[in-house]
């Protein structure tokens, strides 16, 4: 049974659509990323979930008990602010006590419980600092020490890792993956960065205007996305225009795609016969140079070359007209060559 | 999400009683007749010469206040904050001093220095051998000097505040751009301070056309509105007095709008989020120090004369005192005798009492106004504003003529009860008064506060009363004990609510300095006035220590930013 879960969760403001019909769930110790881009409602969603708005239709449910009406200190889900939002006038023992103050621990437990928690989080002899004293790594941590000290049922973390410099968002998400781990709390987060959702995650949901696109793993988003959104907010895409030369045998099963110059086999969605216009979705690595007699092999010319090391992006004027990224070998091709690439399995198509 | 609203509903009917009503009831009784409805008090008023000419007369006393007070306090916020001399710090915080000294003390002040048996006119007189003093502190002329004394601070402060926000790299642009300093001042430095310098104007206007005390003690037969009004009401021309109110309210209203349309636009100075301003220039060269030095010194000297002043005639004993230059005789029997003596200490127990009791219950109404108009965002947000801020917009004399209306008759099923000559009458005039203050600091504070602050003490399982306490009143305490602070000054040395409302048994101290005066104990009216200046340093520096904790904290931040 899932420990929590949301149930067609939708909220309005004014015009605009905030969430609609969200229906997400997360396993006892599990964690969910939803990933969406700004704008797309992931914020207000988890505020639904902490209790800080009240959904227009739509439940959720902490450990089997509707909490939907629940105040938010009455829900005992801790919450990690995007700016952290820690108390300024209080020292960051008073920040870390202040939950269990709030829940009328005795004064001699609640010093034990947040020496813990500041060990915890290698914060330990930080106790009488003032929040304005701390750089944003250790605010970070404070942060989450804070939420977690009152030992809440669920954690909520709202873009964990944004106000980070990158330096230290790489090695702080390392930390924060190692913590949850440990504490094994159920987890809910939200970001917009894709890297940080793929390592955080056990699954992620794409939210895209308000509505969840797909749940999966980092993988399965990547390979199978479910709609075009999805394939092209995850990860890097080129994407062309096409028509079906003939339809998969059975739903998201492998048809073929004319593009014009070639014709390739992809994997469809959406209810599609011969001739439906499609939008088809290749990955840059997927694409391989070719024989130039191989019917696949569509026909471009080098633009640019990108050197990154272990490889090189190119970018390549195809044959269709549109203009495509290409990852391979170094050396594989200067700007100005003739080259031709054919895809090493069935591409994306989204009708 | 309903209970919100009702709420909101609630506050804003009851701002609407306090404000904005006995304004109503006051424009109805003007147009009141016996059994009827009459415009005669409107043509009487219209038809007299007089009248014209002291509506006149609060309006130019006003303009000319706004010029000489700017002429004074721009270039010393200038001084002060751009160049750097020995003493520059201390001499900065005495050019802020005229706005800790209730108007009717600093009247005093002055009749004691520039009067014509005062210190200055005394010393003058012997100077140059004169048989009579040299001047008579009578007129205009005397309003305008104790005006540009006490106003100049707020172009002062203004000036200064915005220097400090003026983000350096900005003037460093446009010396790269080949821009000299004339240039630089006229082109970039005025255009960005001209929001807060017309801020500076407006609140110097509306203090200006509100003033009562120095038109009081100095007008002699030059009456300004505001003395007019109570001239009428004490010779017992009601009528006259709410029509004579409503066009000074007129007119308030219209100086105010003409003055916010110059207002250059939105407040630029805060657009560059990062940037420092620029730091004060070291005056290099012996001449130039010294110059500043002497210079500095005397205008300190200017400033702290009229509390020298106050301190010593406070300090001489009654009769002990006549022709002499300086008093040959000082005690502090004056002081005694407002201690010892039960009829001299009451004013002084019914200034603090009732100042502390309208100021805690202005801040507690602003506070739970504020929160529903940012946090709840209740519909009715935008007249709860206005309400609180509408005693802002009308002089003093307006709002107790408004209340002695008002509540001069019992009516309860018209929400008018008989106040006037109670004890209630006046602290509740004195909350009214006091709601532009708090109601902007909670307000200010509220905005500033991130809501985040609060979800977060609410995820951490704090209840509404833990999260108020603990969170959101340390948070914005300090912008509202600033805003109480000024509200309790402004209520404890208040003259122009009382001098229309008190009661015997209620007279603030102003009232009694009042009384001391006519009766020549000048050293009992120094000694109050001490007493009043004292206090209310003393709740401003309460107020200011606040903020100072908070800006040392923030100082500390920002450093640790760096």
């Amino acid at each position: 049974m899932p420990f929590l879960e949301l149930e067609r969760l939708s909220k309005r403001f004014g015009e605009i659509d905030a969430a609609r019909d969200v229906s997400l769930s997360v396993e006892r110790g599990g964690v969910l990323a939803i990933l969406g881009p700004s704008g797309s409602g992931k914020t207000t969603l988890l505020r639904l979930v902490a209790g800080f708005e009240g959904p227009d239709a739509g439940r959720v449910i902490g450990d089997g008990a509707d909490v939907t009406d629940s105040s938010p200190a009455a829900r005992r889900f801790g919450m990690v602010f995007q700016h952290y939002a820690l108390f300024p006038h209080l020292t960051v023992f008073g920040n870390v006590a202040f939950g269990l103050e709030a829940q009328g621990v005795p004064a001699d437990r609640i010093r034990a419980r947040v020496q813990e928690v500041l060990r915890l989080l290698d914060l330990a002899g930080f106790e009488s600092r003032r929040i304005g004293e701390l750089s944003g790594g250790q605010q970070q941590r404070v942060a989450l020490a804070r939420a977690l000290a009152p030992e809440p049922r669920v954690l909520l973390l709202d873009e964990p890792l944004s106000n980070l410099d990158p330096a230290l968002r790489e090695r702080t998400r390392k930390e924060l993956r190692a913590l949850i781990s440990r504490v094994g709390i159920t987890t809910l987060f939200v970001t917009h960065d894709q890297e940080e959702a793929f390592d955080l995650g056990d699954r992620i949901a794409v939210m895209n205007a308000g509505r969840i696109e797909q749940v999966g793993t980092a993988e399965e988003l990547y390979e199978s996305p479910a709609s075009l959104f999805v394939a092209t907010f995850v990860g890097r895409a080129n994407v062309a225009r096409a028509r079906v030369e003939a339809p998969p045998p059975a739903p998201r099963g492998v048809g073929t795609v004319d593009l014009g110059p070639v014709r390739w086999d992809a994997k469809i969605t959406g209810a599609v016969q011969r001739g439906t216009p499609v939008t088809v979705v290749v990955r840059p690595e997927w694409l391989k140079l070719a024989n130039g007699s191989d019917a696949r092999a569509l026909a471009a010319v080098v633009a640019e070359r990108r050197y990154m090391g272990p490889a090189a992006v190119f970018a390549i004027d195809t044959a269709t007209g549109a203009t495509f990224e290409w990852v391979s070998d170094p050396d594989a091709a200067r700007p100005g060559d003739r080259v031709s690439v054919a895809p090493d399995r069935p591409v994306l198509a989204f009708a | 999400m309903r209970r919100r609203e009702v709420a909101g509903l609630l506050v804003t009917l009851l701002l609407a009683w306090l404000v904005a009503y006995p304004l109503l009831l006051t424009g109805l009784e003007s147009v009141r007749a016996p059994g009827g409805w009459t415009l005669e008090h409107w043509a009487r008023f219209a038809s007299a010469a007089h009248e014209w000419r002291t509506l006149w007369a609060s309006l130019w006393i006003a303009a000319a206040s706004v010029v000489l007070a700017g002429a004074v306090g721009i270039p010393l916020g200038f001084v002060m904050e751009r160049f750097e001399f020995p003493g520059r710090r201390l001499l900065g915080a005495l050019a802020a001093l005229p706005i800790a000294l209730p108007p009717l003390v600093g009247v005093i002040a002055f009749l004691f220095l520039y009067g014509e048996s005062g210190f200055v006119s005394r010393a003058v007189q012997a100077a140059l051998g004169l048989r009579e003093a040299p001047w008579r502190l009578r007129g205009p002329g005397a309003i305008l000097l104790v005006h540009a004394y006490s106003m100049y601070v707020y172009f002062y402060l203004y000036t200064r505040a915005g220097l400090a926000r003026l983000d350096a790299s900005m003037l460093e642009a446009a010396a790269s751009l080949g821009a000299g300093r004339w240039r630089t001042f006229t082109r970039v430095t005025l255009p960005l301070l001209r929001p807060p310098l017309v801020g500076a104007a407006i609140l110097t206007f509306m203090t200006a056309l509100a003033s009562f005390s120095a038109p009081y003690i100095f007008g002699g037969g030059f009456r300004v509105m505001t003395t007019q009004i109570v001239a009428s009401k004490l010779s017992g021309d009601l009528a006259m007095a709410t029509v004579e109110t409503l066009a000074l309210a007129a007119v308030a209203l219209a100086g105010l709008t003409a003055l916010r349309r110059t207002g250059g636009g939105r407040d630029m100075l805060g657009s560059g989020q990062k940037g420092a301003a620029a730091a004060p220039r070291q005056l290099r060269g012996g001449l130039p120090r010294t110059l500043a030095a002497v210079a500095g010194w005397g205008i300190a000297a200017l400033l702290l004369l009229p509390h020298a002043t106050l301190l010593l005639v406070s300090l001489v004993p009654p009769g002990a005192w006549t022709t002499e230059l300086l008093p040959p005789l000082l005690s502090a029997s004056n002081y005694g005798a407002l201690l010892r003596e039960p009829e001299r200490l009451r004013p002084i127990l019914n200034s603090l009492g009732m100042a502390a009791a309208s100021t805690i219950a202005a801040v507690t109404l602003a506070l739970v106004a504020a929160r529903l108009v940012v946090v709840g965002r209740v519909r009715v947000r935008g007249w709860i504003e206005g309400l609180l801020s509408a005693p802002w917009a009308m002089p003093g004399t307006v709002f107790a003529m408004a209340l002695a209306t008002a509540f001069s008759v019992q009516q309860p099923w018209a929400g008018r009860w008989i106040l006037v000559g109670t004890f209630w009458i006046l602290p509740l005039a004195y909350l009214v008064r006091s709601l532009p203050l708090t109601g902007w600091a909670a307000l200010a504070g509220l905005r500033q506060l991130d809501p985040a602050l609060e979800e977060a003490a609410a995820s951490l399982g704090a209840g509404r009363w833990r999260t108020l306490t603990r969170v959101t009143i340390p948070m914005i305490g300090p912008a509202l004990a600033a805003g109480a602070s000024l509200a309790f000054i402004m209520t404890l040395g208040d003259f122009v609510t009382s001098i229309v409302l008190y009661t015997y048994e209620t007279r603030p101290i102003s009232i009694e300095i009042l009384a001391a005066l006519r009766e020549f104990d000048l050293g009992i009216a120094a000694a109050y006035g001490i007493c009043l200046t004292a206090l209310s340093a003393l709740a401003f520096a309460l107020g200011e220590r606040r903020r100072g904790e908070r800006r040392g904290e923030r100082r500390a931040e920002r450093r640790e930013a760096r």
